[in-house]
């Protein structure tokens, strides 16, 4: 019976027929003999056979070039010419061997060939050949490698010219082929596609480095390499091998009670496991993959679709060149950095504060429809509940408008305080209007709804431009006191900065909060921005906007506010700044409002 | 023998790197508390403590007493020889020190329940207590902690108690209902029982409305001379308002400039009379930009004031016109002037130490060097200079302390612990302090327990 072991020794002896000799002399235990250097002679020693003394010893042995371990445990070594069996010689135990080198003179030079069961001790000749082959040289005494060189072909004419036909007339002729690859090539090193040979890089001592060395017969089957078209061998991740449960007929311990086969069911299609194991008495039973044809469909419409550019790494020696340069945030002081007052007395989520223009109020609305005021200076707490409406926003004066998301055509509704008159300037609203807010300065009026903020001008009645947040649902929206400039708050935890003479699109998405957004609020002296969000943080930005349009809006996040509660509802609800100290109060989900001072 | 030796020679050598400093003792305090003029060597290391304990074996007969001392003008608070170094002076000459008697620290005394945070507090009156609180009530008290009554006197919160010097009794508030009062709050009356209430609030008689602030009114000072008084409001301006005389005077000299009556409209028969007067502004002194936080009027000619606009600034009264600006870097949220020393000035504000400026010497020469004294945690809500005391002071903050300085050390001398929620006022009074928070109690603290 042929083992596993003995297939691949035969594949080897197969695969190496040149060194046969070597292989049985590696497999086979060679007794006493000093390991290397009498292996490297025997191997030298063949090779050396191969030319001059291939017939002075002829092979004995026929059996051919198989592994001799498989007559280890027979009588004989092989066959002659004639079929007998040669029969093995007695060998000598190691004692023998250590006698024997100490009697003769000549049992050093003696090696064994175990192919041919011999010993055979070698000449002073072949060792002396066996030498020079070691010292690197030619094995045979006459080989001169360095005779005197005759130059035959010399650029010194020859009295005798092998060939004495006259140059033909092509030679004088420039060679147009190689015009054009001369032109190839000057276009080439011109287009940087060639780059001309470049002196070896030097290293500090200024010597020249030497290339590394690089293993020649390195496995070539790794994934890093080039293929031939220049694109990376990715290879096929190795699906995982099929155990007892892909079993057309597995052990009874593998098969589903009736409980796991209905929570199976009961899975979504794309969560549970592709089948369930199931057990045939024979293969013959099995009934054909249902949706073979289904996926074998979907497997095309991959292939087929998906794309086939190369992705490239943009190549960065300096990552930290990538990172902006900002300002220190202690540079950009004053800003809010601890927590000075906390205001109680709400019972639900801060939704909304407003601090009054001098500074002295505090306007605070919660969910439970409670509105407080309080002094904001000392903390006190003086109440006037009263019915609380969902948004409003104050500009300089005489007007204000009041949001109600619900409310369809009379979303918005602006008010005039003199004269005591409401109109509803949209008759249609293009979506749910979130926020409203008026220009500072300019009769503007921008509207918020979940996916545009649109801005009107309402001189002329008519929309003077669109922005688009790009992602997720509009939260909150607040002016720049120069109006030129607004930070929009959505959903999905960004907050777009939008240059009004710039674009429509943000000059900057910043994306920090893990949470949606719930206010953004800038300050109306001190170059401030912020931003709170259900997450349970406030975050403060230095945001510097320039007077000369060329330079661009400077923003450094200078603190996180985390002092608050997290709770169901969300952390932080609000944000406003403090009209002229910078300060800002963040209205909690937790029914209180916190003041951020400076110090 | 060597043994005894070597403990003796040792002993030297720990006494020779002990360094000695050579003190003359010498004090501005009565006879009896007078030590002999002959210097003395202590060792370097010597704190207030042993100090005082050097000066007590010094002065052998009498009862131990508590010492402070003052080297080169500052309170002893380290070592000697730390002091040396940080003066520069040589260890080798006389150390000249000053001993004074300690302070003696004030202890809790008694908690007083109000109705609403305590936001105003009055001690300037002797064996009586005044204060205001969020909902526009004054209280009185006695100086033993008995309630004497309650009076609505503000429509808002009262934010700012003064009594005007002067033999009359009156006392300025000032509310969040934009206006500011003068009422009469009779003395005690020395009956032969003490136990009987000698006044109560149903006494109080408003004397005056003052009326043109457009906002809140937040703090009050009156004239040293008690005829008329200046107030400082959310409309960023500081009006100066005349007390002195009667409304039937002012009816009298209904057309001069200053102390002007204005009848109320529509105000009749009896209720005309019942109504308290109004009173216009004398003066008006603009320059702050945002809420003049806190007043005081030192001397005639000089007014001091502090605003949420991060300055402080002194004002010419006969000229109506700003002399002199402190920058802070902060909101600043009360001051107070000296009484001893007029120059002297404490704001302290948002910044969380109590600056003092001296307002003989030009602000910007100092804004920045300006003595501070750091140890407050949180904003400061009041300061106020010991009435007698030219060194002390005291300061309340949202960190639920109150501090008592002597501005000749850097760290307080006590810090009183005890509210449990933020101190809003605070005040000198007899033999103590008395402080008001938002946890609606005003406390009692007492120096005068050994």
């Amino acid at each position: 019976m042929v083992t596993k072991a003995d297939a691949e020794d035969a594949s080897d002896v197969e695969s190496e027929p040149e060194s046969g000799f070597s292989v049985s002399e590696v497999s086979s235990d060679v007794q006493s003999v000093d390991s290397d250097d009498t292996k490297q002679e025997v191997d030298d020693h063949n090779q050396g056979s191969d030319d001059s003394s291939e017939d002075e010893r002829p092979a004995r042995n026929t059996v051919g070039e198989i592994p001799l371990e498989w007559y280890k445990d027979e009588e004989h070594i092989g066959y002659d010419r004639e079929g007998q069996k040669i029969a093995k010689q007695k060998r000598r135990d190691r004692l023998d061997a250590l006698l024997a080198r100490n009697d003769s003179s000549k049992d050093w030079r003696a090696i064994y060939d175990e192919y041919n069961d011999e010993e055979i001790v070698l000449s002073k000749e072949e060792l002396k050949m066996l030498k020079r082959i070691r010292d690197g040289q030619f094995p045979d005494v006459e080989i001169d490698p360095y005779e005197p060189e005759n130059d035959w072909f010399s650029r010194h004419p020859a009295q005798h010219p092998i060939i004495s036909a006259p140059t033909p007339k092509s030679s004088f002729i420039p060679s147009k082929s190689e015009a054009k690859k001369v032109v190839k090539l000057v276009r080439a090193l011109r287009m940087g596609w060639l780059k001309p040979p470049t002196d070896k890089p030097r290293d500090e001592d200024g010597e020249e480095e030497e290339e590394p060395a690089y293993m020649m017969w390195q496995d070539d089957g790794l994934a890093s390499d080039k293929t031939a078209i220049g694109l990376s061998y990715i290879p096929a991740p190795k699906p995982q091998l099929p155990g007892h449960e892909e079993s057309y007929h597995p052990p009874q311990e593998y098969l589903p009670t009736e409980e796991e086969r209905q929570a199976w069911e009961l899975l979504d299609p794309e969560d549970r496991p592709a089948q369930l194991p199931s057990s045939y008495n024979s293969l013959r039973e099995v009934p054909g993959y249902a949706s073979f044809i289904k996926e074998r469909f979907e497997r095309c419409l991959d292939l087929y679709l998906c794309p086939r550019t190369r992705r490239r790494r943009p190549l960065v020696k300096d990552p930290e060149s990538l990172v902006p340069q900002l300002p220190s945030p202690k540079d950009l002081r004053p800003f809010p950095t601890t927590l000075m007052l906390r205001y109680l007395g709400h019972t639900g989520s801060v939704l909304s504060i407003a601090p009054d223009p001098t500074g002295q109020w505090l306007a605070s609305a919660a969910a439970g429809h409670s509105v407080f005021i309080l002094p904001s200076g000392t903390g006190t707490e003086e109440v006037e509940a009263a019915a609380a409406q969902a948004l409003s926003q104050v500009p300089s004066g005489d007007y204000f408008a009041s949001v109600a998301p619900t409310g369809n055509t009379q979303a918005i509704l602006v008010h005039q305080l003199s004269r005591q008159l409401t109109q509803n300037p949209f008759r249609k609203n293009k979506g749910r209007v979130v926020k409203v807010e008026f220009h500072p300065s300019k009769p503007f009026f921008f509207v918020a709804t979940h996916n545009h903020v649109r801005v009107y001008n309402l001189v002329k009645q008519q929309l003077a431009k669109k922005l688009v947040a790009g992602s997720g649902i509009i939260t909150a929206l607040a002016i720049h006191p120069s109006g030129d400039h607004i930070i929009v708050g959505t959903e999905d935890k960004r907050l777009a900065w939008f240059d009004m003479d710039l674009s429509t699109k943000p000059y900057r998405i910043m994306r920090y909060h893990t949470s949606a957004l719930t206010g953004i609020s800038f300050h109306r002296t001190y170059p401030l921005f912020a931003s709170s969000s259900t997450d349970a943080s406030a975050h403060v930005f230095h945001g510097m906007v320039y007077q000369d349009l060329m330079t661009n809006p400077l923003i450094v996040p200078v603190k996180v506010l985390r002092d608050f509660q997290q709770s169901r509802q969300g952390g932080a609800c609000d944000c406003k700044f403090h009209p002229t100290q910078p300060w800002i109060f963040v209205g909690g989900a937790d029914g209180v409002t916190y003041l951020f001072g400076d110090q | 023998m060597d043994m005894d030796r070597q403990q003796a020679t040792g002993g030297a050598d720990a006494a020779q790197d002990q360094a000695q400093i050579t003190c003359k003792f010498v004090t501005k305090l009565p006879a009896d508390f007078k030590v002999p003029a002959a210097p003395v060597a202590v060792p370097a290391t010597t704190t207030r403590l042993g100090l005082s304990q050097i000066v007590n074996t010094l002065r052998t007969p009498k009862r131990a007493q508590a010492f402070d001392f003052l080297v080169n003008g500052e309170l002893v608070r380290s070592s000697l020889e730390a002091i040396l170094l940080a003066n520069k002076i040589s260890a080798e000459s006389v150390l000249e020190v000053e001993y004074l008697l300690a302070v003696v620290p004030p202890q809790p005394e008694k908690e007083l329940p109000h109705d609403d945070w305590v936001s105003a507090v009055d001690g300037s009156r002797p064996s009586m207590l005044i204060s205001g609180s969020c909902d526009g009530r004054l209280y009185l008290w006695s100086a033993s902690g008995l309630n004497l009554g309650a009076m609505q006197l503000h429509s808002g919160s009262i934010t700012a108690l003064q009594a005007i010097p002067g033999p009359a009794s009156l006392l300025l508030s000032a509310g969040k209902d934009h206006v500011a009062r003068v009422s009469h709050v009779p003395q005690l009356r020395n009956t032969a029982s003490s136990k009987t209430v000698q006044t109560s609030a149903s006494e109080v008689e408003v004397k005056g409305v003052f009326r043109g602030h457009t906002d809140a009114v937040e703090c009050l000072a009156a004239a040293p001379s008690g005829a008329s008084f200046c107030s400082g409001s959310w409309d960023a301006c500081i009006n100066l308002w005349q007390t002195q005389g009667a409304p039937e005077a002012g009816q009298e000299a209904a057309g001069g400039t200053a102390g002007r009556k204005r009848q109320k409209a529509g105000s009749t028969g009896s209720a005309a009379q019942a109504a308290p007067p109004d009173h216009e502004a004398v003066q008006r002194l603009a320059g702050h930009t945002q809420c003049v936080a806190g007043v005081a009027w030192p001397t005639q000619s000089r007014i001091v004031s502090c605003s949420w606009d991060h300055s402080a600034r002194t004002w010419d009264v006969e000229a109506s016109a700003s002399v002199d600006t402190f920058n802070a870097g902060h909101a600043l949220y009360c001051l107070s002037a000296s009484r001893e020393q007029p120059h002297a000035v404490a704001v302290a504000g948002a910044g969380k130490a109590v600056r003092l400026w001296d307002t003989r010497l030009p602000a910007s020469s100092q804004a920045a060097g300006a003595k501070a004294l750091k140890s407050h945690t949180e904003w400061i809500s009041a300061v106020q200079w010991h009435p007698t005391d030219p060194h002390r002071l005291l300061s309340a903050s949202h960190d639920k302390t109150i501090k008592q300085w002597d501005v000749r050390a850097s760290v307080p001398l006590f810090t009183l612990q005890g509210h449990t929620e933020r101190v809003l006022c605070a005040c000198w009074r007899e033999d103590g302090l008395a402080s008001g928070g938002a946890d609606s109690t005003l406390r009692f603290w007492d120096n005068t327990i050994p």
